[in-house]
C-alpha cells in the first residue's frame, strides 16, 4: 500500500525527535497535550475567518527544521546603538548566554533568565502562568510552539519593584530552513513595572520560520511597556501571538512595528479582568515588495471601568498587502468600560492591498465604544501645499509619510529605540 | 425603578399588535421537499420547461450545500420537510374591482391600518398584494401599463413576459450563490415583477405587501426588478405577518437591475412576527437581496426598517459595475425581546468613480442581539472609488448585545474609503436636559430614538416614513411615541 504524506504531515516530520525528557513532568505535560492536538487539528486555510486574508499554504510546504545555535556568532552588529538596556539573546531560538544579563538573585528587583533555565529553577512558580493565556487548542501555530518550543524568556518583576532599564530581549536567526519558536513568560507582580524590547531580527538565512509565543501577566498596579520590532529578512515567515491577562488598575501598553519579513502574522490578545485597567495597542506597518502584514487584535473587556485605546496604521507599497482585524468584545458585566480602536491605511500603489476589519461585540449597555477604519492615499492638495513652497515632489511625499507614521511612532516613549525604528522606516522609503 | 427603567421595561414588553389569521381556505402541497413538490409548484404554476429545470438545478445544488453558520445567530436546525413549500388561497373567479376580493383579505389589510380602497384612492399607490405565495389582486395596473411598465406578479410574468424573466432570474444572485438563495431558487412560489421601459419615470410608488399567512408554511418569494437606460422606480416593500407559535421560515430572493443612467429606490419596512416575550415563535428570516449597476451613472438605492422577525438575515447589496453607479444603504434594526438580526451590506465596487453611503442604525433592548455585517470591496479596475459608512448601536437595556463586523477591502490606490462605528445607551444627561425642560422620560426616550434613526427614515418616501415611525412605536412601546 502505498500513501502520500499530507503537507501538514510533511511539515511537521521535520520537528519529530527533539529531546525535551530533562524538563518537569508537568512541563512534559503540556507539550504532549499539545502534540495531541497537534495531530487532531489542521494548520489555518483562507476559508478560516481569522485567516481569510493570510494564507500559509506556501509556508506549510516549506521544510523548516528546528538547528542548534551556532558558535561563535557576530551579533554586534545586530545590537540596538546607543540601548542602555539588558540584554537577552536567542540564536535559532536557543540562548547565547555569553551575550546575555542574567538575574537570578532571590534578593534583587526581579528575575531574569531563559524559560528552560526557570523551568527548573522557578518551575513551582512558572507553572500557575504557564500555558494558561496561550493554549495549545488556540489554533495549529500555538500547538506547534507549545509542543516543539527550544527556549525563550522568563522575567518577573517582584511586586512593587521597578526594573531600572530596558530589558531588550533579540531573537536572531541564521542559516537555511530553520524554524524558530521562542517561548516567553512575563509575569509583572503587583505595582511593578518593567519595560521591554523584543526585537527579531536576521544574521543570515535563506529561508526561515519564527514562530513565538509570549505571554504576559499583570498584577494589580501593575505597568508594561512592550515595544515589538520585527525586521527579519525578506525570505522569513513569522507567526506571533501575545497573549496578555491585566488585573486591576494595571497597564500595559504596545506598540508593534512589522518592519520587514515575507509574511509576518501577529495575533494580540488582551484580556482586562479587573477593574480600571487600561490597555494601550498602537502599531505601524509600512510594506514594501511583496510584503504581507497582517495584525490581529482582540480586546476582551471583563470587568467593568476599563479602557482600552487601539490605533493600528498601515502604508502599503508596490505589491504589499495589509491586513488589519481588531476585535473589542465588552462582557456582559463591564459596564462603563470606553473602548477606541482606529485603523488608518494609505496605498501608494496600484497593486498593494489593505484589508480591515474592526469588529465590536457588545453585550453591556452602559459602555462607550466606537471603531474607525480609513483606506485612501496622499492628500494631493497637501503635496501640491509644500510643492509650491519649493519642496521636491518626493520629498514633499516623505514629509506626509513620516506625518502619518509620525502618530504612531510618538507612542514609543524611549528615543533610542524611536530613532532606531525611524531609521529603519527612511530605508525603507528609499 | 427609575422612570428611565420604567420606561425601557415597557419598551421591551410591548406585545405585537398585528396577531391574528386570515380565514381563507387555502390550497396546500404536502410537507416536505422533494422532486417532485417542485414539480408539483412548477405544474401548478403552469411554468414553461426551462423554468422546471432551473429549479431542479438549484434543488440538486441545494441539497449538497451546507448550512451557513459564520453568521452571529443562535436556532436550532431548520427541518426542510416539516415544511409546506406551496399554499394558494383557493382560486375564485376572476376579480375586477376590490369588492370582489375576500372581505376576510380585505379585513385583514384594514387591520393593519392600511386599506386598500384608502391605498387606491388616496395615496396614488398599485398595491401587488401577496397573500402566502400567490397575488390576490393588482391596483393600478392598466394606468403603468400605459407606460410600458409591467408590474405584477412573477407567475404573470412568467406566462406573459417569459423571454424578459429568463434574460434576468438569477443574473444578480445565481442559485449557487448562498444556501438560502438555492432553496428560494427550487421552490420559489410567486412574488413581484417590475419592468420599467426606456426613459420612463415611473409616475407612483410601486407596493407589495407580503403577509405569511397560512400557519407553517414557509414563503419563498422572488422579485425581480428591471430599470431600462434612463428610468427611475420607486419600490416598497412592507411585510406584516400573524402571530404564530411555531418558526415559519422566510427565504426570498429579490434581484435588482439598474442599466444605463437608471434609478431603483427600494425601501423595505419589516415588520414581522418577532416571537413572544419569552422568545418563543417568530418568523426566520433569511433573504438574499442585491441589485446590479449594470449601466453608466445608474443607481440602487436600499433603505430598510427591520422591527420584526425573530432572525433576521439579510444583506441587501450593490455591485457597482457601471462607471459612476451609486449605491446606497440606509438601515433601521430594531431588536428587542429574544430578537436575533444580523444584518449589513455589500458594496462591490466595479466601475470607476463609483460611490457607496451606507448608514445603519441598530437599536437593541430586552435579551436581543443585533449586528452590523457588511463588506466594502474596492476592485482593481476600481479608480477614484469612494465609500463612507457609519454604523451606530444604541443599546436599551444590559441584556442585550450590539455587533459590528465590518469587512473593507481596498486593492486599488486611488480609493477613498471611511468607516466608523460607535455604540452606544442613551446618555443620562440627554434624558436629564429633556426631563429638565418638562419632557417626560418617556417621550424624552421617543424624542432621542427617532433622532438617532433620523437621517435613515428621511430617505423613506414619505407615506412609508409614516408607518415606519408607527412601527418603531410600536416596537418600543411604552417609550415612544
Amino acid at each position: 500500500m502505498s500513501f502520500t504524506l499530507t503537507d501538514k504531515e510533511r511539515f511537521l516530520i521535520n520537528f519529530e525527535g527533539q529531546d525535551f525528557s530533562k524538563e518537569g513532568k508537568n512541563f512534559i505535560k503540556v507539550r504532549e497535550l499539545a502534540l495531541e492536538y497537534l495531530k487532531e487539528s489542521d494548520f489555518p486555510t483562507t476559508k478560516d475567518e481569522l485567516w481569510k486574508y493570510t494564507s500559509v499554504n506556501s509556508l506549510l510546504k516549506e521544510g523548516f527544521k528546528p538547528q542548534t545555535s551556532i558558535n561563535n556568532p557576530h551579533i554586534d552588529a545586530h545590537k540596538i546603538a546607543g540601548l542602555d538596556a539588558y540584554q537577552m539573546v536567542f540564536i535559532n531560538g536557543f540562548f547565547a548566554p555569553l551575550f546575555s544579563d542574567v538575574q537570578e538573585d532571590e534578593l534583587g528587583d526581579f528575575f531574569l533568565m531563559n524559560i528552560n533555565e526557570a523551568k527548573v529553577k522557578r518551575g513551582q512558580f512558572m507553572e500557575q502562568y504557564f500555558g494558561v493565556l496561550a493554549k495549545a487548542k488556540f489554533g495549529a501555530f500555538n500547538a506547534l510552539n507549545a509542543a516543539y518550543s527550544q527556549d525563550g524568556v522568563y522575567l518577573h518583576v517582584q511586586p512593587g519593584k521597578k526594573v531600572d532599564k530596558p530589558i531588550h530581549l533579540l531573537f536572531l536567526n541564521e542559516g537555511t530552513n530553520v524554524a524558530v519558536q521562542p517561548r516567553n513568560l512575563i509575569v509583572i507582580g503587583k505595582n511593578a513595572s518593567a519595560e521591554l524590547l523584543i526585537s527579531f531580527d536576521t544574521i543570515d538565512t535563506d529561508n526561515a520560520l519564527t514562530n513565538v509565543i509570549s505571554e504576559y501577566v499583570v498584577m494589580d498596579g501593575g505597568q508594561l511597556t512592550v515595544n515589538k520590532l520585527q525586521y527579519e529578512n525578506d525570505s522569513t515567515y513569522h507567526v506571533s501571538t501575545d497573549s496578555v491577562y491585566q488585573h486591576k488598575n494595571s497597564v500595559f501598553h504596545i506598540n508593534t512595528f512589522p518592519l520587514s519579513g515575507k509574511m509576518i502574522r501577529n495575533n494580540l490578545h488582551i484580556q482586562l479582568d479587573g477593574q480600571n485597567a487600561e490597555a494601550k495597542l498602537f502599531g505601524l506597518n509600512y510594506v514594501n515588495g511583496k510584503e504581507h502584514f497582517d495584525n490581529h487584535t482582540f480586546v476582551e473587556h471583563i470587568k467593568p471601568n476599563c479602557l482600552s485605546t487601539e490605533l493600528y496604521k498601515s502604508v502599503v507599497n508596490d505589491n504589499g498587502v495589509s491586513v488589519f482585524n481588531g476585535k473589542i468584545k465588552v462582557h456582559v458585566d463591564a459596564q462603563k468600560t470606553l473602548a477606541y480602536q482606529s485603523n488608518k491605511n494609505i496605498i501608494t500603489h496600484d497593486d498593494a492591498k489593505a484589508y480591515s476589519k474592526p469588529e465590536l461585540e457588545i453585550y453591556a449597555d452602559d459602555v462607550k465604544c466606537s471603531h474607525g477604519s480609513t483606506t485612501g492615499q496622499f492628500d494631493e492638495e497637501a503635496v501640491f501645499y509644500l510643492r509650491a513652497r519649493g519642496i521636491k515632489e518626493s520629498s514633499a511625499r516623505k514629509l506626509l509619510l513620516n506625518a502619518f507614521a509620525g502618530e504612531v511612532l510618538d507612542k514609543v516613549e524611549n528615543g533610542v529605540v524611536r530613532e532606531f525604528i525611524e531609521k529603519k522606516i527612511e530605508r525603507k522609503l528609499n | 425603578m427609575s422612570d428611565s427603567e420604567k420606561a425601557i421595561k415597557d419598551a421591551t414588553t410591548g406585545e405585537y399588535k398585528y396577531g391574528f389569521v386570515t380565514d381563507v381556505e387555502s390550497d396546500k402541497a404536502p410537507k416536505g421537499l422533494t422532486e417532485d413538490t417542485i414539480r408539483l409548484i412548477s405544474s401548478k404554476k403552469n411554468e414553461p420547461e426551462w423554468l422546471l429545470e432551473f429549479r431542479l438545478k438549484a434543488f440538486k445544488l441545494w441539497k449538497e450545500m451546507p448550512l451557513p453558520t459564520w453568521a452571529h445567530i443562535h436556532y436550532p436546525e431548520i427541518n426542510f420537510q416539516e415544511i409546506v413549500y406551496y399554499s394558494a388561497p383557493k382560486p375564485k373567479k376572476v376579480l375586477n374591482s376590490l369588492d370582489e376580493v375576500d372581505p376576510e383579505v380585505l379585513k385583514t389589510f384594514n387591520k393593519l391600518g392600511i386599506p386598500l380602497e384608502e391605498q387606491k384612492l388616496l395615496s396614488g399607490v398599485a398595491v401587488d398584494i401577496v397573500m402566502d405565495s400567490v397575488s390576490v389582486k393588482t391596483t393600478y395596473k392598466e394606468k403603468l401599463m400605459e407606460l410600458g411598465i409591467i408590474f405584477g406578479s412573477f407567475s404573470d410574468a412568467v406566462q406573459h413576459h417569459p423571454e424578459l424573466v429568463k434574460k434576468y432570474l438569477g443574473s444578480v444572485v445565481p442559485m449557487t450563490d448562498n444556501y438560502y438563495a438555492a432553496l428560494n431558487s427550487a421552490v420559489f412560489t410567486d412574488g413581484s415583477f417590475c419592468y420599467i421601459p426606456k426613459g420612463v419615470r415611473c409616475p407612483m410608488e410601486l407596493s407589495t405587501y407580503f403577509r405569511i399567512n397560512e400557519a407553517n408554511t414557509g414563503q419563498f418569494e422572488r422579485t425581480l426588478i428591471v430599470a431600462e437606460d434612463s428610468s427611475y422606480v420607486s419600490y416598497l416593500e412592507g411585510c406584516t405577518a400573524p402571530q404564530r407559535d411555531e418558526n415559519q421560515l422566510h427565504a426570498a430572493v429579490v434581484e435588482l437591475i439598474a442599466l444605463d443612467n437608471a434609478e431603483i429606490k427600494y425601501s423595505t419596512v419589516q415588520n414581522w412576527y418577532p416571537g413572544d416575550s419569552k422568545g418563543r415563535g417568530g418568523i426566520y428570516n433569511f433573504v438574499t437581496k442585491r441589485g446590479i449597476c449594470a449601466g453608466v451613472n445608474s443607481k440602487i438605492s436600499w433603505t430598510q426598517v427591520e422591527t420584526g422577525s425573530a432572525i433576521t438575515w439579510k444583506y441587501p447589496s450593490c455591485i457597482l459595475k457601471g462607471d459612476n453607479s451609486v449605491g446606497e444603504f440606509y438601515s433601521v434594526a430594531v431588536t428587542n425581546n429574544f430578537q436575533q438580526a444580523d444584518t449589513g451590506t455589500k458594496m462591490i465596487h466595479i466601475g470607476k468613480n463609483t460611490k457607496s453611503t451606507i448608514i445603519s442604525k441598530g437599536i437593541s433592548a430586552g435579551k436581543s442581539n443585533n449586528s452590523y455585517r457588511g463588506l466594502v470591496k474596492i476592485n482593481k479596475g476600481a479608480e477614484k472609488a469612494r465609500n463612507f459608512s457609519q454604523c451606530d448601536s444604541l443599546l436599551l437595556g444590559d441584556k442585550c448585545g450590539a455587533h459590528t463586523y465590518p469587512y473593507i477591502e481596498c486593492n486599488n490606490k486611488s480609493a477613498k474609503i471611511e468607516h466608523e462605528a460607535t455604540t452606544s445607551k442613551i446618555g443620562e444627561d440627554q434624558l436629564f436636559y429633556c426631563n429638565q425642560r418638562g419632557i417626560k422620560t418617556e417621550k424624552a426616550i421617543s424624542l432621542i430614538v427617532n433622532g438617532f434613526c433620523k437621517n435613515v427614515m428621511d430617505n423613506l418616501p414619505m407615506e412609508f416614513a409614516v408607518e415606519a415611525k408607527k412601527l418603531l412605536e410600536i416596537s418600543l412601546e411604552g417609550s415612544v411615541g
